[in-house]
């Protein structure tokens, strides 16, 4: 029994422990606060239970987590998102090489992903996330680009696909770049101003 | 119509709980087992109202020693002006809020 709550008691440490390394600038303060909190409970269970939910409150102080909440950020991501799908989907009908379907559905998907780069940046840069607008920005550039380069070289269907990975793996890693860098460094990478 | 901020039933319920004795010093952990709130909620309910001035918060040195320092809160003046008015407001439609049986 008494091991099982030393069980108990290590894993809410752990938990306590990862709750202090996630929280960053200001939240940190409160992460603090949180795992002496944790610590000033008696009952095992009820300090894991505890613990949870403090690591649950860090988590959702994560700006990316914190933008997805706010409706109109969320509804760019997802945009992204779709464009992102829609350009795998597209690249299949590519790597097959049947290039009836391709020229059909490759402008579809290049116009898709333009707009919805488009939109996400101006959205984002309105939300005053100028960092994220940035990166779109620059990745909708790069997708007008590369849909010249497709238009006015039409067979190098190939580097069209490898350009496309290339240009999403820059998008996502500069997304996830700036969220981290955000916690490193402090809010003001894409901190929403007042 | 917009909402109205800290009109959330856990919020009020927060609030209320820091007005029934406004110059004590709370825990963290005692506030979660008055309101019933866990600590998921209450945490990040304690730090939108600090940020908004509504709430004061400092560390107290620990009763026991080998304990760390723990964070305690009270309601500010303007947290006690809005938890009063809120508590008017309750009274005529009182908060209800799911607590845990002790």
């Amino acid at each position: 029994m008494s091991g099982r709550v030393r069980v108990v008691r290590r894993l809410t440490n752990r938990i306590v422990l990862q709750t202090l390394d996630r929280a960053r600038g200001a939240d940190r303060d409160w992460a603090l606060a949180m795992s002496a909190e944790v610590d000033a409970i008696e009952g095992d269970w009820a300090a894991f239970w505890f613990a949870l939910g403090c690591w649950r409150a860090v988590w959702g102080m994560q700006p990316l987590v914190t933008m997805c909440r706010q409706g109109l950020a969320g509804l760019v991501l997802c945009w992204a998102g779709a464009k992102a799908y829609l350009v795998l989907w597209s690249a299949q009908f590519v790597t097959i090489g049947e290039a009836g379907e391709a020229l059909t559905w490759i402008p579809v998907a290049a116009c898709a992903a333009s707009f919805a780069y488009a939109m996400s940046a101006v959205c984002l840069w309105h939300e005053r996330y100028r960092w994220l607008a940035v990166s779109l920005g620059v990745a909708w550039l790069t997708n007008v680009a590369l849909f010249f380069v497709w238009l006015v070289g039409q067979s190098s269907s190939d580097l069209w696909v490898i350009a496309l990975v290339v240009e999403d793996l820059f998008l996502w890693s500069f997304i996830i770049l700036g969220c981290e860098f955000n916690f490193f460094f402090g809010r003001f990478v894409t901190e929403k101003k007042p | 119509m917009p909402r109205r901020p800290n009109a959330s039933p856990q919020t009020r319920a927060l609030l209320a709980t820091l007005l029934t004795t406004p110059d004590i010093w709370w825990h963290g952990y005692d506030l979660s087992q008055e309101t019933g709130l866990k600590s998921g909620t209450l945490y990040p309910i304690l730090m939108r109202l600090k940020e908004q001035e509504l709430l004061v918060s400092e560390w107290r040195e620990p009763s026991q020693p080998g304990r760390p320092p723990r964070h305690v809160y009270q309601l500010s003046a303007t947290g006690k002006a809005l938890a009063t008015a809120q508590a008017a407001e309750a009274s005529a439609a009182p908060v209800k809020l799911k607590r845990k049986p002790a």
